[in-house]
């Protein structure tokens, strides 16, 4: 309901993008759900590829998912960062009121197109030992999910090892990706996008590039 | 022949009806209308809006009428349904200085501009029984002072320009804390603990600020200044550029005036301690300031000794709404953590038995005991 | 199974705004990502009180959905009173469909049990928890078990769980027994029985804990490692009944002690009501069953 009051709010001031704002979900209460089933299972099994709905309007520099998780998750309370133009800042601002992040740090999302010219990880919220929860949720466009080949994933939500290829993510992403694990219970969250799908990958998640 | 317990719901309706009839009473006797609850028990409504943190009297009203009388059953609904409600947005401070006074009683100043208005007050009633409520009564006249009353200064503010009392520990900031949207937080600002005691439970208040007359955590205080009137609810609208006015509310303030010896850096000067309640409510304002200026105990240096110092324990515990579901949660059934427990004291019984004499363990261990 | 009931009007799908869920949402994700770690979120008072399952009804709030099947148990039983209320709670502020099976149920959210018949993946538990902090009652200061849990210094635990052994030969801790989860944080498992606590360990099932007042919400990722806390020479036990159910001989699950008399007698029967049903309706009998078994209180469906 709080949103609905901030675009009454918004409607005011942006009248003029108004008309190039697209349409958020056709079905704000269980659109909203269904990402966030897709999400919470996502993470709850690091590695499984998860279907989100697909926001029949979806700005053009944003994947359905990466979209749905924006419409689902964000709202006044938390700061949105994002790479991605004006456009998308737009829409999101529309239609959840989130406000964009002065800097990665004060990020609650980071919503990551361009994987490969991002900011360094280590610039997001981390959390601290006393609130690991106070971390920036990572976002992140790639263009290519297998699960049969990649690194092997192993820790809560994985049964046993799992493999999971994501790319392009840029030697750097991929790197620090990597180094997540180690500051436990600190560090980052990833979902990554590709269409209308989502595969996440928890702090808690331990990643090996081959099988012991 | 065992037949598993089983009807919960049917008996659950049946509860409710139980309940509505109970509710009622006696039909021959007329029906409480809300009007009548707002209008002839206005202090129980005062407390049900500040507690349950919604100013509305109808509503309140309404809970006290369906919860048959019962306040902290009456803040619960209140609270439920406030929750509930969207969030238009953060009103400007109210400002009490502009108050339209009703009653204002200052306790350090014999005379004072604006003077001592007693109001509607229970303070120098006898406390005898008035039997002639028993019939229906029409009240007399009261006189009523004109209605431009003389400028009411604060005694804070008095006190404030000889530098006799410290300056008002909050500054206005952008960065007010709301405990109904963040989870608090220890150690919590004055703010959030503000806000805390504003919803808190009047007579866990009562009896905090008591404790701290009676030694455990002294703040000889004074009353500073009560005051109880009317104050304007105002929204500051991005897209007009200026506030609009919403309504008005009635409140009661409480400044105490406390004591305080100095230390090295500060010379000897008075302290401050804040109440400020929805409605007539005074012992709750003035309760609220003792506890607010004995939970900054630690930021003027003071020993930490007492319950009301204490501001995890006061913030924790002064929700009667929390307060209330925890201790009747008891009720709910418990056989299966009480089983584990009976187990356990069977099993720790018979091998204390039967390390006591070894040859009548087998009498004492209950045969059917689990292991 | 039943269908959905008639639905509440003036309320949003599952009683909240769309922008508390979204706020609990966000607390359920970060504490999947810290398998129990107990993430502060800004609870809502619900019209139920404090205490009485405002945590899990907030959990289950915000993740149930209209493909959902729900079943409330409360001591095991989806027949006792609140577990009654909050199903009807659900069944008006949702119109989802509830079940008391367990195997047909999606969600499950429970007060004091874990079901006997093992979680399957895909399925949700939400457990109503009072007090989540493990470590509250050996410090009552939330700053210091803060702390604590960041230092991961958990010696105060294991300190007291010895004293147990040195006084009883035993630790003395029947219910709500700490355990350790993968490896890092010491977590409640809410009031379940220390008999439950196996069924944590690997499970297949995403595991939800909500505790309104305290305003903290956790959780257990399916396949998480779950360890009660223990000692080498003094190996965690399940506590263990001696005899069977007496309604469908079951053995090896939890049971209730039932008074029957004044003169010392009892009997002792299953805790889970869906577990014992279908074991009766597949034919097992216990002792004190008698020849009335179509009578086991009723339909398993008829709750509506």
């Amino acid at each position: 309901m709080n949103t609905q009051n901030q675009k009454r709010g918004a409607l005011g001031v942006r009248s003029q993008l108004r008309q190039k704002i697209g349409r958020g979900f056709d079905d704000p209460v269980h659109d909203a759900h269904a990402t966030f089933r897709a999400i919470m299972t996502a993470l709850a099994e690091p590695g499984k590829v998860r279907v989100t709905p697909s926001p029949a309007d979806a700005p053009a520099a944003l994947s359905p998912a990466m979209t749905a998780i924006a419409l689902a998750l964000t709202d006044f309370e938390t700061p949105v960062w994002c790479d991605a133009g004006p456009e998308v800042e737009a829409y999101i601002g529309f239609h959840t009121g989130a406000p964009m992040a002065l800097s990665p740090s004060a990020a609650a999302f980071a919503l990551i197109t361009r994987p490969e010219r991002a900011p360094r990880l280590s610039a997001f919220a981390a959390g601290s030992l006393d609130f690991p929860d106070r971390s920036t949720t990572i976002v992140v466009a790639i263009d290519d999910i297998a699960t049969d080949a990649g690194w092997y994933l192993t820790g809560p939500g994985v049964a046993s090892a799992r493999r999971l290829l994501v790319a392009p993510l840029g030697e750097s992403m991929r790197t620090e990706i990597l180094a997540n694990r180690a500051r436990f219970p600190c560090g980052l969250d990833f979902l990554f996008c590709r269409d209308a799908t989502v595969v996440g990958l928890p702090r808690s998640t331990h990643i090996d590039q081959k099988v012991d | 022949m065992y037949v598993a317990v089983k009807g919960g719901e049917a008996a659950i309706d049946n509860a409710h009806r139980l309940l509505d009839l109970a509710r009622r009473g006696d039909t021959t006797v007329p029906e409480l209308s809300v009007d009548q609850i707002s209008q002839q028990l206005a202090l129980g409504v005062a407390r049900v809006m500040s507690e349950g943190s919604l100013y509305d009297r109808e509503l309140a009203a309404l809970a006290i009428k369906q919860a048959r009388g019962d306040l902290i059953e009456a803040i619960f609904l209140t609270r439920a349904y406030r929750t509930t409600l969207p969030r238009f947005g953060y009103s400007i401070p109210v400002d009490t200085n502009a108050m339209r006074i009703s009653r204002r009683i200052s306790a350090t100043f014999k005379d004072l501009p604006g003077g001592q208005i007693l109001g509607p007050t229970f303070d120098y009633t006898h406390r005898l029984l008035d039997f002639s409520l028993l019939q229906s009564t029409v009240p007399d006249t009261p006189l009523l002072a004109g209605s431009g009353l003389d400028a009411t200064p604060r005694v804070t503010d008095l006190l404030n320009r000889d530098g006799l009392i410290e300056a008002n520990p909050i500054q206005e900031c952008d960065d007010v804390g709301d405990l109904t949207r963040d989870p608090l937080e220890f150690p919590a600002t004055r703010d959030l603990r503000l806000q805390s005691l504003s919803r808190a439970d009047e007579g866990f208040l009562l009896a905090l600020g008591y404790s701290t007359q009676r030694g455990y955590g002294r703040t000889h205080p004074f009353v500073g200044e009560i005051r109880i009137g009317q104050v304007d609810v105002e929204l500051f609208v991005e897209d007009l550029g200026f506030a609009v006015n919403l309504g008005v509310i009635e409140m009661t303030e409480c400044e105490m005036v406390n004591q305080f010896h100095g230390s090295a850096e500060q010379p000897p000067q008075f302290t401050r301690g804040y109440g400020l309640v929805f409605g007539q409510s005074e012992r709750k304002a003035m309760s609220m300031a003792l506890v607010d200026r004995s939970m900054r105990a630690q930021e003027l240096g003071e020993e930490l000794s007492a319950p009301a110092q204490d501001v995890e324990f006061v913030l924790s515990h002064c929700d009667n709404v929390q307060a209330t579901g925890f201790v009747e949660h008891l009720k709910l059934p418990h056989y299966v953590d009480f089983q584990s427990e009976l187990q356990l004291v069977r099993r720790l019984r018979g091998e204390h038995a039967a390390a006591q004499s070894p040859s009548s363990t087998a009498a004492v261990l209950n045969k059917e005991a689990a292991e | 199974m039943n269908s959905p009931g008639p639905k509440a009007t003036g309320y949003n799908f599952g009683y909240l705004d769309e922008q508390t869920k979204r706020m609990i949402r966000r607390a359920i994700l970060k504490a999947v990502a810290i398998p129990g770690y107990q993430v502060p979120f800004a609870s809502r008072e619900m019209p139920m009180p404090y205490g009485w399952g405002t945590g899990g009804v907030q959990v289950t709030a915000a993740v149930i959905g209209t493909e959902d099947v729900l079943k409330v148990i409360d001591q095991g039983s989806d027949d006792t009173t609140n577990a009654v209320s909050i199903r009807k709670f659900f069944v008006r502020t949702s119109g989802v469909r509830t079940t008391t099976s367990t195997a047909d149920a999606s969600i499950i959210q429970t007060r004091h049990r874990i079901p006997e018949r093992p979680l399957q993946a895909g399925q949700i538990i939400v457990y109503q928890v009072p007090i989540p902090e493990p470590l509250r009652f050996l410090e009552p200061r939330e700053t210091e078990t803060r702390r604590m849990h960041a230092l991961e210094e958990y010696g105060l635990m294991h300190v007291k769980l010895y004293e147990d052994i040195a006084r009883h030969k035993t630790i003395a801790t029947t219910y709500a027994y700490p355990v350790k989860v993968d490896g890092r944080y010491v977590m409640d498992p809410s009031p379940t029985p220390k008999f439950d606590n196996p069924k944590m360990d690997m499970s297949p099932a995403l595991q939800l804990f909500g505790a309104g007042r305290e305003k903290r919400i956790y959780a257990l990722p399916p396949y998480t490692k779950v360890k009660s806390l223990d000692f080498d020479d003094h190996p965690f036990e399940v506590n263990r009944f001696t005899t069977p159910c007496g309604l469908c001989n079951a053995t090896g699950v939890y049971l209730d002690e039932v008074i029957l008399d004044d003169q010392g007698g009892r009997m002792f029967a299953c805790s889970d009501t869906d577990h014992c049903e279908t074991r009766r309706v597949d034919g097992h009998r216990g002792l004190l069953l008698g020849d009335a078994h179509g009578q086991v209180g009723g339909s398993r469906h008829g709750d509506d």
